[in-house]
This record gives C-alpha cells, structure tokens and sequence, in this order.
C-alpha cells in the first residue's frame, strides 16, 4: 500500500508552513491548501489519508468542507483545528464525523497521534472498500436467475423452498445454487450473508 | 376584370352589325382623333374634314372615326389598340387621317394591325415633335406650331407695362408637353418679364391663383383638358373659368378658344389645319403618292377678339399688319351712314333759321336782365352779411351751406364751393359745397399737384377766372386736366384770409355751358368770400377752445394723481378717472358735495371749513384729511386746490389734486418708531457694545459696555466715548499683549475692507474666575465709515463645549469597546494564528534537533517563521491597545486608507465568521485628514459592524460590503460604506442618527450618533442614502488636504 499522506487546509500561510514541516518529521507526507475550494479541486488520493482542518477559512468554513466531503469522509478522517474554539462549533463538528478537534496552539504530540489515529482508520476504510468492490464484483457476475436464488438463499430456504418459490424443480435449483457458490467463491451459507450483508443486498 | 367583358361585348356588337353594302371603288377614311369628341379644335378640324373631303371627292368617301381621349384614358391605351383592332379586322380602310400629336403616334404605332396598307395623313400635330419623328414614306400631313414666343412677343408689345407672365394649365401629358415647349420658348425672356406656371394643380387652386394676379400682368393660356385633381376640361370650359376669375388679359395659341375671353395671340387656325389635311387625303386618295417630303408647315395667324381689345383699351391700329380681328362690333355710323347724312343736313339748316331768330330777341332782353341781376346780388350780399352777423358759432356751417346755396340759385352757376387752403403743401379742403340738382359732388380733398397754377395765382391773393378752359395759360396745363376731368366749363376762384394767413377760396363754376364772369359780380363774390371768412374763423376760434378743454379732460384723466375740479361757487364739477377709480363712485355720486360723503366723519368739518375759508378768499389751499378709498379703508390724503381764472380775470372756480400719503405717513411714524427702538436695542444688549469712528475714537457704548468697564477697573479715558480704542489696543499689542494683537488685526481688516466681519474667541481671565470672549468686529454700515465692536462672554458656552466633548469622549470610548468586545472571536482568532505558528514551529525545531535523521535545514525556516510571526502578533497587540486607549484627542495627519485597512484587518475573521464578503475600494489620490484616527477608525468600524448586522438579519443571499473611499475635491474626501442589509426607509435616513434610534434587536442606538458627533468634530458630515437595489450607503465626506 502506498505510503500515508497528511492533507493541511488553514489559510494562515504560516500556520500550514508549520504544520506541514512538523508532519513531515513523523515521516509523512503532507500537502497544505489555503482553502476548502482549492483542496476540493485537488483529485483525492487512493492512499491512506487524512485532513487536517482549521475550522474557520476564507470563503467556505471548515464545516463546509466536511459536510460537502460526505461519504468520502470515511476514507478520509477530519482533524479540526481552531484558533478560538467554541464548543457549538466542535459539537457540530464531531457531530459531522469528525475524528478529533484540537485548539491552537496544540501540542505537536497530541495532534501527531490524532494523525495516526486518522490514518488507520482510513487504511482500514480502504481495505473494507476493496474487499466490498471484489464481492460487488462477484454479485455482478451471477445470472439473473442465480440472482434470484442468492437472494433466497441467505433468507434461510431450502432449495425446495426455492424451488416452490421460481417455479422450478428442486433440482435445477441446486444447479443453479452450486454455479453461484462457486462463483462468489463461498464456503458456506454463513459466509454467503456475511458477503450479501456487505454488498448490502436485501436480505428481506 | 369588368374592362375585359365590356371590351369583348363591344367586339361581339361590332361583329353582329354587318353593313358592307359600300361599292367597291368608294373610298374608306379611318379619322383617328388624340382628344376628346367636343374638344373645339377636334369638332373644327372634323367638319372641315368630311365637308372638305366629301365636297371634291369624285367617289363617295365614308368616315369611320375615333376619339381616342388618350390625354384622358392615357394608362388605357393598350386595351383601346386592342379593342380597335378586333373593331376593324376585315375592314377595308383606304386611309388614316390622325389629328393631334397622340393621335399620330397611336397611327404610326398600331397601323401594322388596324390597317396595314392604308397610307396616314396626319393633321394638328405639334411642328417639332415631327420633325423630330422618322416618318414611314406613305406618311404624310399638315403641322402646327406652338408659337408661344411670338404670342408672348404679341402680348408684350401690346401690353408695353408688363412685368409678369402667368402661364396656365392643366396636368394632363398633353399639358405638360406644351409647358415644356413654352419654359424653353419663355427663357429668353426672364431678363424682360417674370413668369410663374401656374399648371398641374387643381381648378380650384388656379382660379384662387389667377384671380389674384396683380396689374401688369399677362395670362398666356396653355393646353387645359385635366385638372390637378383629376377632373376633366374641354379648352373652352376652362377658358371661361379662367377668364371669369381674370382681370388681366389672357393669350392663348388655338383659334378655336378666340372669342370666349382670350384677347388673341399667334393662333393655330384648326379650320386651315382640317382643310389641308383633306385636301392632302384627296390626293392620297387619288392614287398620289405622297411622303414625309410633303409635309406642310402651317404658319400660325395673329388673331385678336376685337372685344378684348376694346376692353384693355387696344387700338387696332397697334396690332401687327396682316392681323385679323374677329367679333367687330359695327358702329352706329357703320350700321346707318346714309341715314344720318340726311338727317344731320335738315338739322343744320333749320338750326340756322332759329340762331337767327334768337339773336334779335337776346340783345332786346339782355339790357333788362343785366340790372336785375345787379339788383338780387346786392341783396344776396346784404342779407347773407346780415346771417353771419346773428348766427352761432355752431351754426356757421349751416349758414355757410344755407348761403352757398343761395348764390348757386341767384347767379345761376351750376356749383358754389368754399375750399380751404390752409398751408403750403397741405390739400385743398372743400368744406362747403353746393352743387345744382344732379351736378356730382366734388371730392372732399383735392391735392394742389393737380391744380398748381390755380394754388399759386390765390395763395398771391389773386383772383381766377375764366370762361372757357382754352383761356388758361400754357402753364396752366395740369390744372386745366384737372378742371377737364371735373366737368368745370367757367370758373371764378376769389381768394380770402383768415387772420393774416392764406384761408381759401370761394369758387363758383358752371358745369353746363360756359359763362362770363362780370368784374362786378367778382368783386360782390370777394365781398361774400370775406363774409364767409369771418364765418369760418368763429368756427375756428370755438373748436380751438373746445379742444383744449378735452385735451385737458385725457390729460386730466391720464394722469396718476387725482383730480377735481370746482364751479365758482365751490361745488365740484369734474373729477378724473384716478379719483373715481380711488373711491369707487361715479362722477354723478362724487359731484357737487357728494365726495363729501367719502372723507372720514371725523376730518369732516376741518375738511369743509378750510375748503370754505379758502373759497371765501378764493386762494390757493392744501387740506390733509382721511379719504374712504374703493376697498373701504380710509387713506391719508393731501389735497391741493388753487383757484381758476377765466379770461376776464374772474374766478370760475378750483382745480385741484389729491395724493394718497397714507404710506409716507406710516413710513415717517416707522422711521421715527426705530431709532427710539434701535437705541432702546443698543442700550439694552446683553453684550459690550462700542461704536468707532474710522480713526477708532469711540462714539457710542450700550450700558454693559460702560458697566463691564466699571466693574473691571477700566479707565474712563481709554474706554468711554471719546477715547481712542484703535490706539490702546495698538499700545497694548506693542508691549506684548496678543489678545490685543489679534483685536487690532480683526479691526483693521475690517476697516480696510478685507474681512466683512470677524469672530475672534479670547481668554480674558478675571482673578476669580476664567472666563473667554467673543469678539464680533462688524463694519458701522454710515457713509463716514467705522466699525462696530461686540463682545459676549462665552465663558458658559465654552464650558458646554468642553463638557460635552468630554462627554462625547467617554461616550465613544464606552461604546468602542463595547464593540470590540462583540469582536472578541476575531481578535483572539488574530493573535492566537501567528502564537499558533510559533509554537508549531518551535516544537518542529525540538524534533530535529533531537532527531539524528531530519534534515537541519528546516530550522532555519522555523525560526524565520516564528521571527515573522512573533512581530505580526505583536502589531495586533498595538492595534488593539490603541483602540481600547481611552484618552485620545490628540490630532495628526492620518492616512484614511490606512485606518480602513487597520480595522478592517481586525475584523476579517469576524467578517468571515458572519460569511461577508469585503471589497475595499481606496482611492490612490487620497490626502490626509488631520484628526483622530482611533476615532475615525472607530467610525468605521462601527458602519461595518452595523453593515454586518443589517445583513445578517436581510437573510440575503449575498452579503457584500464595499468599502471605498475618493478624493471629492482639493479640500473634501468622501468615505462610503456600502451594505447589501435590511435597509432603512427613506423617512428614517435622517433618524438612525439621533440617539436611542436602533433597528437592531439588543441595540443602543448610540453608534451612529456617535459617530455623527465624531465626524463633526472633524469639521466633516456624515449621512445615510437608501441603494437602488437593497441596502444602505454611508458616506463620510471629511476635509483634507495634501501633505
């Protein structure tokens, strides 16, 4: 995997001058934008990462820029920074999925272990994101029927139940049941709602 | 559409009728005519035609014709060739005679199909427009011309007064044509005569013309067959309009209009054109071969009406030879020469016998009637004496007439008239005249031009008379024109004066027969005229005196002030339209003691015994009393009456005038009123007033003055009147006292005409307590010049000043940091960043510096950075401190644009926070300002926080503040704060101002007053203006000046 990268967005120049040399002394890589547009025009990175954020910026605030990053905030965990925090602010702002809120100034180990709080979070984001695009993978390689039957399938049915079901013999149900546990390389049923359950199938 | 049907109606008629029962050797003849059927030159040109033809022909010729009206129908032309053609197919035609210039055209063009072998002989066709068309060789005929030079050269030669030439006609092609051929023949005489067209309009429009053609014109009549409207005319129906509207002579070129109201001119004889047309058809007819070199020219005739020429007084004689005069009409002698002869031969023979008889018997009578003539002219002269000598003044006239009258009928002359001759130069008046029954009157005036001799032998006092008008003189000639044109036969003239001076003349004259003029009876006529003369000179002397009477009644009225006028007895008679327009009465109301009634009940009876004392001496008087004036109110009035002679010395009575002085009086009671009040006012100010003379000796002091004086231990001789108070001030100034110096300044400024008035403020402590002055120098507004001199202990005033700026102070600080406070965020926001930097960095540095792998390099960087950082902070600090310093006041040049950057630097954060976006706009120009910038930033500050507020609660989309600032002028610079805020209504832009008045919820409604003090204390003004869109506008405007 690649190595983690340390986004800064605060539109004090020399606030993200500082924060950036004092990231990179951890051995990280850090990138500092002055505002939440030009990070937003900035392609995200598929690598561990996380934001550092001064909740108060030109043009859009921080809390902006968190609830326009939305869903992409779980591969991307949000460290705010304030220079005069209030506490309605930080409630909003760990209330959007905030990982940590610090106060300037902040003390450097404080803020260097939030960082390394984030990027594990995010490293394990990404890899529960690549296991659920192989099973999506796997899902969209069945017929429609075998579709059908998986679907039955993790309710609990019998390949007789099924079959009653489809409209179809209990045995072309097994067919078509073995063709589709081969295909989404399950061992058993258990593992075969695991996977539905994170391709988020209905399981109704 | 319906044109087409009626065409093939037409053709299927002309089919059906099938009358070819002609012999073949008979001659066929199509006449083609361009006009119309009753043109008159169409109807003259068609009968001598058929008559001509039809006449010498040895075979029967038959006639087809056609009046193709194309001046008329011109647009129609090619349905007419159409309808033509299918009207004559398999017809026979031997010959195509065409008369007028379209006519020949249409021949020329439509032969091929009407008749393609018949040869054409054309008639009436315009001479140049032939010789100008290429002509086939079987075409042949007789031309015109349209001589409008010789007929012009006719017209002038017989009208020798010309000086304009109206040319009229119609609107039709035709028309035009002829008035394009005419403008080329008139050019050559615009240098002689000026020409006008009047062509192309509506009938209407040219008879309006022509009937106001003055004297000295000439109508030369064109082609008339379409109006400017569109309405249709044969020749003669718009010759007898026109001529009827005419009073000037009209020429025209066709014989054919000769005799319905054109004098003549250079005719176009359509009889011979009609004739030679035929002949020429015989001969074609014959077998002749005739072409274009056949072609005859007709020369036009000149031809005149015999009428017109007696009626523009034309004699014969004056035409040119070979003319031809129509419509004679014979003279009675003419007509019966042989009758009369005889009858005038018996006559005179008998004649002869009577002379002879009568001879006799006249000597016989003639002794008899001579002494009884004498006897009724002695009578006459004594009873019209004795008439004069009884008769009135306004009677004169009448006994003039009466008299006149008698002499008429006792001399048996046919007319007696008294004429006056007053002044050289001036016309003979006839005044009286009196004629015998059915002798015409003579004219009231007579110029002497006429009669020069006749003026000059009376105003030499010598008498005219003659019997016959042969005996006058050579000299004479313009008066015997004069008595020719009066019908006089015998006349005596007798001169007579009135004072010393040339009066008139009596004349007696015979009308019928001439008459010899005894000396006797010339001298009885001198003898009357003197009577007469002593007549007209009462009558003179009355309306002389009448006269001026009236005169003085319109110069009377005409005058502004009012005027009366009293009998003898001293009631009044006359009061002019001034007085009565003054009290609002008629003369009938006012007269006698009637404007009695007008004056005031209490002025009365001073009023009416001054009027009587003075009547009672009959001299000159001036009463003053209280006059009802039209609108009711009583005026001051000042009447003024002095006695009138009359010619005997005797007293007729008063004239009189009166004059309203109610404003001088009330003028006068003001004047006397403010001096006692100016002086009252002068001794009872509140200041310490002295008035100078320009050498600054003191003339005037008001009592604060001499108590202040008093009170302060003040010299008498260098404060009190008399005292020179330019020169103690100017001995003070010298031993070093600059209140003095400035006084001294102020009032010489003033004195000099440098200053118009000048304020000086001075400290002039008593030892108990301080105290300031004001000093007002004014200059003392009298010929001689000087100044005036307040002054007014301030002291209080100047407390209040001080206390309020105070208070202003404490005012302004307490709510400046109140709104920093309200800024808090925001400040704190721009300290802790840079602290925030510099602590980071410091900790970056640690870790390098205890790490053996990270690079030194960065060090260096940190520490710049903190360096950097530390200082920013540091001037956030200053900022702050100074804006929650509470005492200021002290002034200094500041940079506007630095101020507004200053505070608007420590609001961005909270400008962010509340999501404005701020565009600053500052001039480049800008000069300084000397004042307090910590309140001038305060200023600001507090227009953008309440900018902020406002739009926070506009809820708007945007929320944009502009701040700008501009150079108005050399002296003035404007700062403007621009919101996109709720806004304030237009009645309460000026109320924001005041205290206590907020739109904000929570507010003091103290920030703009504030600020407004502020800005006046800056000597500047602050106001608020609505934006067109949303929103206010703050401006500031504050002096300045460059550095």
């Amino acid at each position: 995997m690649d190595p983690a990268v340390v986004y800064v967005v605060d539109d004090d120049s020399s606030v993200r001058r500082a924060l950036a040399r004092l990231i990179r002394t951890v051995g990280l890589d850090a990138e500092t934008f002055p505002s939440a547009q030009a990070f937003l025009e900035h392609p995200p990175a598929d690598r561990p990462a996380c934001l550092v954020l001064d909740v108060r910026l030109s043009g859009s605030s921080g809390l902006d820029l968190q609830s326009a990053l939305g869903e992409a905030q779980q591969n991307l965990p949000i460290i705010f920074i304030t220079g005069h925090g209030d506490v309605p602010m930080s409630v909003r702002a760990m209330k959007g999925g905030a990982l940590d809120f610090l106060q300037k100034p902040f003390n450097d180990q404080h803020l260097l272990d939030a960082i390394q709080r984030a990027l594990t979070r995010s490293r394990a984001a990404l890899a529960e994101g690549a296991e659920r695009r192989e099973l999506q993978h796997r899902v969209e390689s069945l017929t429609p029927r075998e579709r059908e039957v998986l679907a039955l399938v993790v309710t609990g049915m019998l390949n007789k139940q099924i079959g009653a079901e489809l409209g179809a013999a209990e045995k072309t149900i097994k067919v078509h049941r073995g063709r589709m546990m081969k295909k989404m390389q399950a061992d058993s049923v258990a593992d075969l709602v695991r996977m539905s359950g994170k391709v988020g199938l209905r399981t109704s | 559409m319906s044109y087409h049907v009626l065409v093939v109606a037409l053709a299927a008629s002309v089919l059906a009728v099938v009358p070819t029962t002609w012999a073949d050797d008979d001659k066929t003849v199509l006449l083609l005519y361009a006009g119309a059927r009753l043109f008159p030159a169409v109807v003259t040109v068609d009968h001598e035609i058929r008559s001509t033809m039809q006449s010498r022909s040895t075979a029967p010729v038959h006639f087809y014709t056609e009046y193709l009206d194309l001046s008329w129908f011109e647009r129609h032309e090619p349905h007419v060739s159409r309808l033509l053609k299918q009207k004559y197919a398999g017809r026979k035609i031997d010959l195509l005679i065409s008369c007028g210039d379209a006519a020949i055209r249409f021949a020329l063009r439509e032969r091929a199909a009407l008749a393609p072998d018949a040869p054409i002989v054309f008639c009436a066709a315009e001479h140049a427009a032939m010789r100008d068309t290429p002509l086939p060789s079987d075409v042949t005929g007789v031309t015109m011309f349209l001589d409008w030079a010789a007929t012009l050269e006719l017209a002038l030669q017989l009208h020798p007064g010309t000086q304009h030439v109206a040319f009229v006609g119609g609107a039709g092609p035709t028309e035009r044509a002829w008035e394009g051929f005419a403008r080329q023949a008139f050019s050559k005489y615009e240098s002689r005569v000026k020409f006008s067209y009047h062509t192309g309009l509506p009938m209407s429009e040219v008879l309006k013309s022509v009937r106001a053609l003055p004297v000295g014109t000439v109508v030369v009549l064109s082609a008339f067959l379409r109006d400017g409207a569109g309405q249709t005319f044969t020749g003669l129906e718009a010759l007898s309009l026109i001529a009827g509207a005419s009073t000037v002579p009209i020429y025209s070129l066709a014989e054919t209009l000769l005799g319905h109201g054109i004098v003549g001119g250079r005719l176009i004889d359509f009889k011979a054109q009609g004739v030679t047309a035929a002949e020429l058809g015989l001969r074609v007819l014959d077998g002749e071969r005739l072409g274009p070199s056949d072609v005859v020219n007709h020369a036009n005739l000149s031809m005149f009406d015999a009428r017109q020429l007696a009626r523009w007084g034309i004699s014969e004689s004056r035409l040119p030879p070979g003319s031809i005069v129509r419509f004679r009409q014979p003279s009675t002698w003419e007509l019966y020469r042989w009758q009369i002869t005889v009858a005038v031969v018996v006559t005179a023979l008998q004649t002869l016998l009577i002379v002879g008889l009568v001879v006799e018997r006249r000597r016989r009578n003639r002794a008899r009637r001579r002494l009884a003539k004498r006897l009724r002219l002695e009578t006459l002269l004594s009873d019209l004496r004795a008439g004069f000598l009884k008769v009135r003044a306004d009677e004169v006239d009448q006994q003039i007439e009466h008299s006149l009258r008698r002499i008429v009928e006792e001399l048996g002359v046919d007319r007696a008239t008294l004429g006056e001759l007053v002044a050289a130069g001036s016309p003979i008046c006839m005044t009286h005249s009196c004629g015998r029954e059915g002798v015409p009157a003579l004219p009231r005036v007579m110029e002497t031009e006429g009669l020069p001799w006749i003026t000059g032998r009376l105003r030499s006092g010598q008498v005219v008379r003659f019997t016959g008008l042969e005996e006058l003189p050579d000299e004479a000639a313009a008066d015997r024109r004069t008595l020719l044109a009066l019908g006089t036969k015998s006349l005596t003239l007798v001169p007579f004066v009135i004072g010393d001076a040339m009066g008139g003349a009596l004349a007696v004259s015979t009308l019928r027969h001439e008459r010899d003029w005894s000396e006797e009876l010339v001298e009885r006529l001198r003898l009357l005229a003197e009577v007469f003369a002593i007549g007209i000179m009462r009558r003179h002397s009355e309306i002389a005196i009448e006269e001026s009477e009236n005169r003085f009644r319109v110069m009377a009225d005409a005058a502004p002030v009012m005027m009366w006028m009293a009998g003898p007895d001293g009631r009044c008679t006359q009061f002019n339209r001034a007085w009565l327009e003054f009290t609002g009465r008629t003369l009938e109301q006012e007269a006698g003691d009637g404007w009695l009634e007008g004056v005031h009940p209490d002025d009365q009876n001073a009023c009416i015994q001054s009027y009587l004392a003075a009547l009672g001496e009959r001299r000159a008087f001036t009463i003053e009393y209280r006059l009802r004036r039209s609108d009711g109110l009583y005026r001051w009035v000042v009447d003024h009456g002095i006695p009138r002679v009359g010619r005997d010395e005797a007293f007729v009575g008063y004239i009189g005038s009166a004059v309203d002085m109610t404003e001088v009086k009330t003028a006068h009671q003001a004047l006397v009123d403010s001096i006692a009040l100016r002086s009252a006012i002068f001794g009872s100010l509140y200041g310490q007033v002295v008035a100078l003379s320009r050498d600054g000796v003191i003339l005037a002091v008001n009592e604060s003055w001499s108590r202040f004086a008093q009170e302060n231990g003040g010299d008498p001789l260098t404060t009190g009147v008399g005292a020179n108070y330019l020169e103690v001030c100017r001995r003070a100034a010298a031993v070093g006292d600059g209140e003095a110096g400035r006084a001294l300044d102020a009032m010489e400024s003033v004195l000099d005409g440098r200053a118009q008035r000048v304020l000086l403020e001075y400290p002039c402590h008593s030892p108990s307590q301080a105290r300031w002055f004001e000093m007002s120098v004014e200059p003392f507004k009298r010929p001689e010049g000087g100044l005036v001199i307040s002054h007014v202990n301030v002291t209080r005033r100047w407390r209040a000043e001080a206390e309020v700026e105070h208070e202003r102070e404490e005012l302004a600080h307490t709510l400046r940091v109140t709104t920093l406070g309200g800024l808090a965020g925001s400040l704190a926001h721009e300290i802790n960043q840079p602290l925030a930097a510099i602590i980071t960095n410091a900790q970056v540095i640690r870790r390098v510096l205890q790490s053996p792998t990270l690079d030194r390099g960065d060090i260096s960087d940190a520490l710049e950075d903190i360096a950097e950082d530390a200082r920013r902070a540091a001037e956030v600090i200053r900022r702050l401190r100074a804006l929650f310093k509470k005492d200021h006041s002290q002034r200094e040049a500041m940079d506007v644009n630095e101020v507004i950057r200053e505070i608007t630097g420590l609001m961005r954060k909270d400008l962010e926070r509340k999501r404005v976006a701020l565009q600053l706009h500052l001039a480049q120009d800008l000069a300084s300002v000397v004042g307090d910038p910590v309140q001038v930033q305060q200023v600001v500050l507090n227009l953008v926080v309440n900018a902020c507020d406002a739009m926070a609660l506009a809820d708007g989309e945007s929320r944009e503040l502009s701040v700008a600032t501009r150079r108005l002028d050399a002296d003035m610079l404007e700062i403007t704060v621009q919101d996109t805020g709720t806004g304030v209504e237009e009645a309460d832009l000026e109320r924001i101002f005041e205290s206590f008045v907020t739109n904000k919820p929570g507010g003091l409604g103290m920030g703009l007053s504030i600020s407004r003090s502020i800005i006046q204390a800056h000597r500047g003004d602050i106001w608020a203006t609505r934006n067109k869109d949303r929103g206010l506008t703050l401006h500031i405007v504050l002096p300045c000046h460059d550095r």
